[in-house]
């Protein structure tokens, strides 16, 4: 094995040029189709990992108005995020459908320490309920999460994060102290770590791909409706109340829909129970002749409701394809080389055959040879392949910040390589073996 | 043809890489091309602004609370109309190169059948801000211009100007004038008579695939009522100096609107010519970036063929020396390999272009992409040829170099 592996270095050696011009090849190859897959790898990744295949988006349409078609009139960024009134919200919270059900809406304030003297602005927050931290993984430091009865209650209790906790209490315990939102005064039970998952799937309408944001505050939704706190969301109202348009205005909490309900369902069977349970309460819902049919109901899985909003832009993979493209057109390239280089030999493989060495010796040489190259590709490669990171991290995309090498990146760099390596000398490798010794001898 | 294809077939590794190599090279440089030149577009088509030096565009207005009345915009717009150096203001919903807001839907004809997905701007005196050219038919009437909306704008049966490209899309019989135009909703309500025909206006919604639809706008008069997040254009008199009207806006703005903005998001005041090259910056790198990967697969391949031809000529020496020595001319010997190159970068070609055909079908169910024009196979053909020509140029010197005494050597 040894000698095959000097065999194959002395042969990189002896044909400098050539050796270099496949490596150039492969790396400029390597370093496109790696760019792109770890933009495509970074931006696919499963936000929650062990838990996304569990949740699901419930949707039922209570809207007392006519439910407007917007396809035909692409309005003013009237993306469908399918949230639910709070009426709707109550019937889907219901236990006993699910494993466990919660309902969430993003807001975002400025948070101040009760006796006024820290202020912290613009905090990305959650509406939210007493179960949304087990089934969403929010992971507690200090003190307790909100209990479903507090929810009932209206209880004005808050989750902060660990650096809120540092920014309005400095080094003291954040535990039972008192912040305010906006007007309301809410007491901090627990504090948690720092809770952001990419993409922002549960709440995709403030933002997908943000390494910037991330929520510091969670407090129950009806608290949140108490304390009258302006929510952004989506979608007709009832009619009656606010008009349609009115994106930027407070939003009617009881006649508008603002919730999201997530719901964690175990299997197959849950899941078709649940879908019944949403085509009933769609069914029954009282709804006045006069405003038509309302939407279909839905249950989307985390998976499918990302795949459903785009969040992974289609140039993306558009991208990863074309890069896997101009990869092959450097294999050939590559392969082409190699078989150039390698039928230049042919007076020594003669000779080596001759002198009774094995088909499959030569054979094994050859594609170690390769690999080697393409070995010294992937290591030309991998500056290529950050400085096109560094490309892309210039353009002014939101997931821009997110193009980075991570070690199974780095790792997969290589194996690609390797891989790339053995492909590309099997054909010529092969050629080379079937050279006959004798024709090659006589030759001389 | 023969005594060419024999030893091609002979030895045919090498000539079989050379077409694969071509062929894929077509493929993807044929649909990198296609691609540029989609992005390339929006660059290079024209938007209809006139002066884009002389005109400034107020954009990030946003209300705390709830959104201003049609009036009260019309007032703020009367103040910046006031300012010295002004010639006109437009208070609009949206305006070209200007994403906050997209309005766009499928328009039709009244009477007509083809359909033409169109964008919209509703605003005051948006031909004459913009610097529009009109070539039929007539302006908006003050009277027009000056009713506030309710709504936004669109359901009231108000007068239209459309671009020329459009008209001669909904209406192929060349009348556009005094027709009407809608939505294609068929209950009658919102349809437009069309008062006017300017000759550009590009669509402010960039991406996607714009290639037949750049062109296509409607403006509408009037100002657009509980509009979230109005637009201001402003144009600068030709004796009027950009930079002071500039600070005269900031300080209007601020004097009118300024403790009812949402705090945190500053109104941007930039030149019409800034803000095209801001929302174009995207599709210029693209074009850099495509461009760029044509040019790389085009060197690559270009270095395939070299080495390959190279080695396949450098086999057969002794042939050659042989040929040189019954009587063949140098001509002749270049003459054959450059036929040898011709014939297989042909094959390749010929290949390529199913594939390249293939390739942009997959793209198109995929993702939203056009048909290759078939302009593009012969142009690709070309190129392919020409560059393996190229190639394989220093390498056939070589052969031809080959004295006629190698073929008495006995190497």
């Amino acid at each position: 094995m040894s000698y095959t592996f000097e065999l194959a270095w002395r042969g990189l050696r002896q044909h400098p040029r050539n050796s270099i011009l496949a490596a150039i090849t492969v790396a400029v190859g390597l370093a496109a189709s790696m760019t792109t897959l770890t933009l495509l790898h970074v931006l696919s990744a499963d936000p929650l990992p062990g838990r996304s295949q569990y949740l699901y988006l419930a949707f039922v349409d209570t809207v007392q108005a006519r439910h407007q078609d917007y396809d035909s009139l692409n309005g003013v960024s009237m993306a469908d995020y399918h949230m639910v009134k709070p009426d709707a919200a109550a019937a889907l919270l219901a236990p006993g459908r699910a494993s466990a059900q919660t309902a969430l809406a993003g807001l975002r304030e400025s948070v101040a320490s009760d006796d006024g003297r820290r202020v912290v602005k613009d905090q990305d927050m959650l509406a939210t309920t007493s179960s949304f931290a087990p089934m969403f993984g929010l992971a507690l430091r200090q003190g307790r999460n909100w209990s479903a009865q507090e929810d009932r209650d209206h209880a004005r209790v808050a989750l902060i994060d660990t650096g809120l906790a540092r920014q309005l209490f400095g080094e003291g315990d954040a535990l039972d102290q008192l912040i305010r939102l906006k007007q309301t005064t809410f007491r901090v039970i627990g504090v948690v770590s720092r809770f952001a998952p990419s993409p922002h799937a549960y709440d995709l309408m403030s933002w997908s791909f943000d390494a910037q944001r991330h929520e510091s505050v969670f407090v129950p939704y009806t608290a949140a409706m108490d304390a009258d706190m302006e929510v952004s969301a989506t979608g007709g109202c009832d009619e009656g109340g606010k008009p349609v348009q009115d994106l930027m205005g407070k939003r009617d909490l009881q006649h508008c829909p603002w919730l999201s309900t997530w719901v964690q369902l175990a299997d197959a069977r849950q899941v078709a129970g649940y879908r019944q349970y949403l085509k009933h309460l769609s069914e029954q819902w009282p709804r006045s002749q006069a405003f038509g049919t309302p939407a279909p109901p839905s249950l989307l899985r985390m998976d499918a409701w990302l795949a459903a909003q785009k969040v992974v832009p289609d140039n993306v993979r558009l991208n990863v394809w074309l890069a896997g493209a101009f990869l092959l057109l450097c294999l050939v390239n590559v392969a082409g080389l190699l078989t150039a280089k390698f039928l230049r030999r042919g007076r020594e493989i003669g000779v080596r055959r001759a002198l009774g060495a094995r088909r499959r010796a030569v054979f094994l040489q050859h594609v170690l040879e390769a690999s080697l190259v393409c070995v010294a590709g992937g290591v030309l490669a991998l500056p290529l392949t950050l400085g096109g990171l560094w490309i892309l991290r210039q353009q002014s995309d939101s997931f821009a910040e997110l193009a980075q090498l991570d070690l199974p990146m780095f790792v997969g760099l290589f194996a690609l390589a390797l891989l790339v390596g053995m492909l590309v000398g099997l054909l010529p490798a092969w050629r080379a073996a079937r050279v006959q010794p004798g024709l090659q001898v006589k030759s001389a | 043809m023969q005594k060419l294809l024999k030893p091609l077939w002979r030895h045919r590794l090498m000539p079989l890489l050379v077409v694969a190599q071509v062929a894929l090279a077509c493929a993807l440089a044929c649909n990198a091309l296609f691609l540029l030149q989609q992005k390339l577009r929006p660059i290079l088509a024209p938007d209809g602004v006139g002066d884009p030096q002389r005109l400034l565009v107020i954009t990030n207005v946003v209300p705390r609370g709830e959104p201003w009345s049609a009036a009260r915009l019309a007032a703020v717009g009367q103040q910046l109309r006031n300012i010295a150096g002004v010639s006109a203001v437009s208070v609009a919903g949206s305006l070209p190169m200007v994403d906050n807001a997209r309005m766009n839907g499928d328009m039709v004809g009244e009477g007509m059948r083809t359909r033409a997905n169109t964008v919209m701007y509703i605003g005051s005196r948006l031909v004459d801000t913009l610097g529009l050219k009109l070539v039929a038919g007539r302006n908006f009437s003050a009277a027009e211009d000056a009713v506030r909306h309710r709504e936004v704008g669109m359901e009231e049966g108000d007068p239209a100007i459309i671009t020329r490209a459009l008209a001669e899309r909904l209406f192929p019989d060349g009348q556009a004038l005094g027709r009407r135009i809608g939505y294609g909703r068929g209950d009658g309500q919102g349809t437009h008579v069309v008062v006017g025909v300017v000759e550009h206006l590009m669509r402010n919604d960039l991406d996607g695939d714009h290639s037949q639809d750049m062109d296509y706008a409607v403006l509408l008069p009037g100002i657009p009522g509980q509009w979230p997040i109005p637009v201001f254009g402003v144009r600068v008199a030709p004796t009027g100096d950009v930079e002071r009207v500039r600070k005269a806006l900031e300080v209007t703005i601020k004097q009118q609107l300024g403790s009812e903005l949402v705090t945190g998001i500053p109104p941007r005041y930039e030149l019409y010519a800034t803000l095209r090259g801001r929302m174009l910056a995207a599709p210029r790198a693209a074009v850099w970036l495509l461009a760029g990967v044509s040019l790389v697969v085009l060197l690559v391949t270009l270095a395939g063929i070299m080495g390959l031809t190279g080695y396949w000529v450098q086999q057969r020496t002794r042939q050659i020396g042989i040929r040189r020595a019954l009587g063949a001319r140098r001509l002749d010997v270049l003459r054959e390999i450059q036929l040898e190159n011709l014939l297989v970068v042909g094959l390749g070609i010929a290949l390529g272009m199913v594939l390249a055909y293939a390739v942009n079908l997959w793209l198109m169910s995929h993702y939203e992409l056009q048909h290759l024009p078939l302009i593009y196979l012969p142009l690709g053909a070309l190129l392919m040829v020409l560059l393996g020509q190229l190639a394989v140029w220093p390498p056939a010197r070589r052969a031809a170099a080959v004295p006629p005494v190698v073929a008495t050597r006995s190497l």
